[in-house]
């Protein structure tokens, strides 16, 4: 328990910074979550203390993701008018997203003659992590690596938005923001703030129902896919 | 600092009591998610108004990522792993990623417009 006294203002401090810099420059690269990570992962390493010690120390910090995603009901409920609106399109476009996505991944794991816990790991790649833990966790995954791809898949998806945007001509902004947040989670939708509001919204509704449509469908994908590699 | 609190409680006790249907139910759903939808809708009935827990639920997502920071360290645990399976991550999230990106913009786009 003594180990809180200087795993949580450390990991304060650290992210603190990062995200000065991050809003600073703008860069997606320089994600908070990630780089924060990183030099933790490099201080240990270093001074030779172990993850469990770390792990013991900030588990109050952990504990904060359950109702932090809870909160996610204000959100949702302020944009209840918006979802009325477009619930047909949200539905489909969230629908698609989430069918599309188990299928390249089922097609990759096949390939590459992957096992199921990477498949357990790689399903939840899109949703937002405090979901993407426990769809990891109960279909078998690792969720340590759950959280690095997801955060990964979020930062690559707000680099390659602008581009595919672009070329396919993806302008109207409940589209970008539907698939911000369907593909690229809660990073996306930072990106979709930028955009504007529409986007931020719409993106934020994409996030909540991409994780309670995986949460549904994903023992399902799991155990086609395993079926297929076994 | 009397009203972040009860914000906080509110916040705990829902995401307690969404653990704990989740412990009863006979199948796996995540509790985090059930104590979601509970204050869904207790907010829809007007239980619970959304002054109950604006700032906190605001500051909560404003710096969720940080929320994850000691599970993302435990990669550290899981270099060998990596190592092993690296070329399969990396083709999982350049492909489903951008395949995925790239059908759901189309189809809302598409959608939108009709």
């Amino acid at each position: 328990m003594i180990h809180i006294l200087w795993t949580i203002p450390l990991t304060i401090f650290i992210y603190g910074i990062i995200f000065i810099l991050q809003k600073k420059f703008k860069q997606t690269w320089l994600n908070p979550l990630l780089t924060t990570s990183l030099i933790l992962i490099a201080f240990l390493l270093l001074t030779g203390i172990n993850y469990d010690t770390y792990k013991e120390g900030s588990q109050l910090i952990t504990f904060f993701i359950g109702p932090a995603t809870v909160s996610l009901a204000l959100p949702l409920y302020e944009k209840m008018d918006l979802f009325k609106k477009h619930w047909k399109l949200i539905l489909i476009t969230i629908f698609i997203g989430v069918i599309v996505h188990a299928i390249t991944i089922g097609l990759i794991v096949v390939i590459m003659n992957s096992d199921t816990t990477m498949l357990a790991t790689f399903i939840p790649k899109s949703v937002t992590t405090a979901i993407a833990i426990d769809i990891s966790s109960s279909l078998g995954g690792i969720k340590y690596l759950t959280v690095t791809i997801v955060v990964l898949t979020g930062v690559f998806g707000v680099l390659i938005a602008p581009p595919i945007f672009k070329l396919f001509k993806i302008n109207d902004p409940i589209a970008r923001g539907l698939s911000l947040g369907a593909s690229a989670h809660a990073v996306g939708t930072s990106k979709a703030i930028e955009y504007g509001s529409v986007e931020a919204s719409m993106s934020t509704l994409a996030l909540i129902f991409t994780g309670l449509m995986t949460v549904l469908l994903s023992p399902v994908i799991y155990k086609i896919i395993e079926l297929l590699i076994t | 600092m009397y009203k972040i609190i009860v914000q906080i409680i509110i916040l705990i006790l829902f995401t307690l009591l969404g653990e704990l249907i989740a412990y009863i139910l006979p199948f796996s759903f995540p509790g985090n998610l059930i104590g979601l939808i509970l204050l869904f809708l207790a907010l829809l009935t007007k239980l619970i108004k959304p002054v109950y827990i604006k700032e906190t639920s605001q500051f909560l997502q404003k710096y969720m990522s940080f929320l994850f920071v000691p599970l993302c360290v435990g990669l550290m645990v899981y270099f060998d792993l990596i190592q092993m399976h690296w070329l399969e991550i990396l083709l999982v999230l350049i492909i489903s990623t951008t395949v995925t990106f790239i059908s759901t913009a189309w189809v809302a786009n598409r959608g939108a417009k009709s």
